[in-house]
């Protein structure tokens, strides 16, 4: 056996078994009840929306409509949720999915990172990812966004393979600066980094905002929102949020066809 | 694959094999790890479908690779948007040694077609699942990384595909 076949053997060999089939099993179930809760919230969202459009629309039913946004709170919704949806700067147009996608409460320990909805909204100018959290902070000031410990990250999914095609992020860069906030192509690498903009929506969350131009028209894409924090900086103990769960997609989202790309 | 053959049977020993490749391909034994019981975890809940293909060590690869890569991608815009992030501990690859380093610096289609057939054992049809490329390309890929690694590594043997 030559040095090559025996590295090989030796690594193999100092690897553990790992989980038995039952934690393996285990995991497994874990992962489908996420996936069927996650399945429930939208289903529950998307009906409610539905009958909110209907009322909008004057629906001519005999019993009396009760009128529900897919991004009104928690009172409308059929899902409790601890916290409003994000305020939007600019009304979302019809049909760009400003949905939020649920998250549990208290799934991870820290509520400053504990996301409780994902949203993406468009108008005509520009597009915005965003989250609300169960105790948001001011990035400007806060020491934990300041250091690093708080991170915030969007990835889409535009191809349906479950890998992601686009990251948009935000790191801040510290006291008395604002935050980096890229959007990233890596089906095409070439793309340079889109640029934009960290809102902090005071007692609701975060927003990412980018100008059109940085994602193509008419793109249909699955969203993915994650927030790491740490509120002891210069540890290393961060709590994850993923939404709608780890390696987890919400349903899907269209970018406006032919938006104003300025 | 063999009918009615069961997860139980299937899993056992193979977690070596796929931490230790993902090991070599993101070098954070953490992360292989974790890639690498999620990916088993999809694949006892996909187990009627996946035990029906003809190797499922492909699939389960393939789906390990995917969410390893995910990450990678992930803390690689986080280390460009923001480089303070990095630590010493980010940057020290694993495993260590004089053969893992020549391994790593094959260009990365070649790396990935080493790791996944000598330390995967894969055969070539489930190597390029994995790489979504043709059986054709893992060969020819391989030929050429085991011309590259031979021509430092004196004991390994250059085989034709």
């Amino acid at each position: 056996m030559n040095r090559f076949h025996a590295a090989v053997s030796e690594l193999v060999a100092s690897m553990d078994d790992g989980p038995t089939v039952q934690e393996v099993h285990r995991r497994g179930q874990r992962r489908q009840r996420r996936r069927i809760l996650t399945r429930v919230v939208v289903v529950c969202v998307a009906a409610a929306a539905a009958v909110g459009v209907a009322a909008s629309y004057g629906h001519s039913s005999a019993e009396p409509q009760i009128a529900v946004s897919p991004t009104t709170s928690s009172t409308t919704s059929p899902l409790p949720s601890t916290t409003s949806p994000l305020p939007s700067t600019t009304s979302p147009l019809p049909g760009t999915g400003s949905m939020p996608v649920h998250d549990s409460v208290g799934d991870v320990p820290y509520p400053q990172g504990d996301i409780t909805d994902a949203s993406f909204s468009q108008d005509a100018t520009n597009f915005s990812f965003g989250v609300t959290v169960v105790q948001p902070l001011d990035p400007a000031t806060d020491p934990a966004w300041h250091n690093g410990n708080a991170v915030l990250g969007f990835s889409l999914d535009a191809n349906n393979d479950g890998v992601e095609d686009w990251y948009a992020l935000a790191l801040p860069q510290g006291p008395n600066q604002a935050a980096k906030v890229g959007l990233r192509s890596w089906a095409n690498p070439h793309v340079p980094t889109c640029w934009g903009t960290l809102a902090s929506i005071p007692g609701a969350g975060y927003r990412l905002t980018f100008p059109n131009r940085c994602l193509p028209g008419g793109m249909r894409f699955r969203l993915h929102a994650q927030m790491d924090f740490n509120p002891k900086v210069g540890t290393y103990k961060t709590a994850t949020d993923q939404v709608p769960g780890v390696n987890a997609w919400s349903e899907p989202f269209t970018t406006l066809a032919d938006p104003l790309t300025t | 694959m063999a009918a009615g053959l069961e997860f139980a049977q299937w899993y056992p020993g193979r977690r070596r094999r796929l931490v230790a490749s993902l090991l070599v391909m993101c070098g954070d034994r953490e992360l292989a790890a974790e890639a690498a019981d999620e990916a088993f975890a999809r694949t006892l809940q996909a187990w009627n479908r996946v035990s029906a293909m003809q190797s499922p060590d492909g699939w389960t690869y393939r789906v390990a690779v995917n969410i390893a890569r995910r990450v990678e991608r992930r803390r690689a815009i986080e280390r460009r948007l923001w480089p303070r992030l990095v630590s010493a501990s980010d940057v020290v690859p694993a495993p260590a040694g004089e053969v893992w380093d020549l391994v790593r610096s094959l260009p990365t289609r070649q790396r990935t077609a080493v790791v996944l057939r000598y330390v995967g054992d894969l055969r070539e049809d489930d190597i390029a699942s994995v790489m979504g490329v043709t059986r054709g390309t893992v060969a020819a890929t391989l030929a050429n990384a085991r011309r590259a690694l031979a021509t430092i590594l004196d004991d390994i043997e250059v085989e034709e595909p």
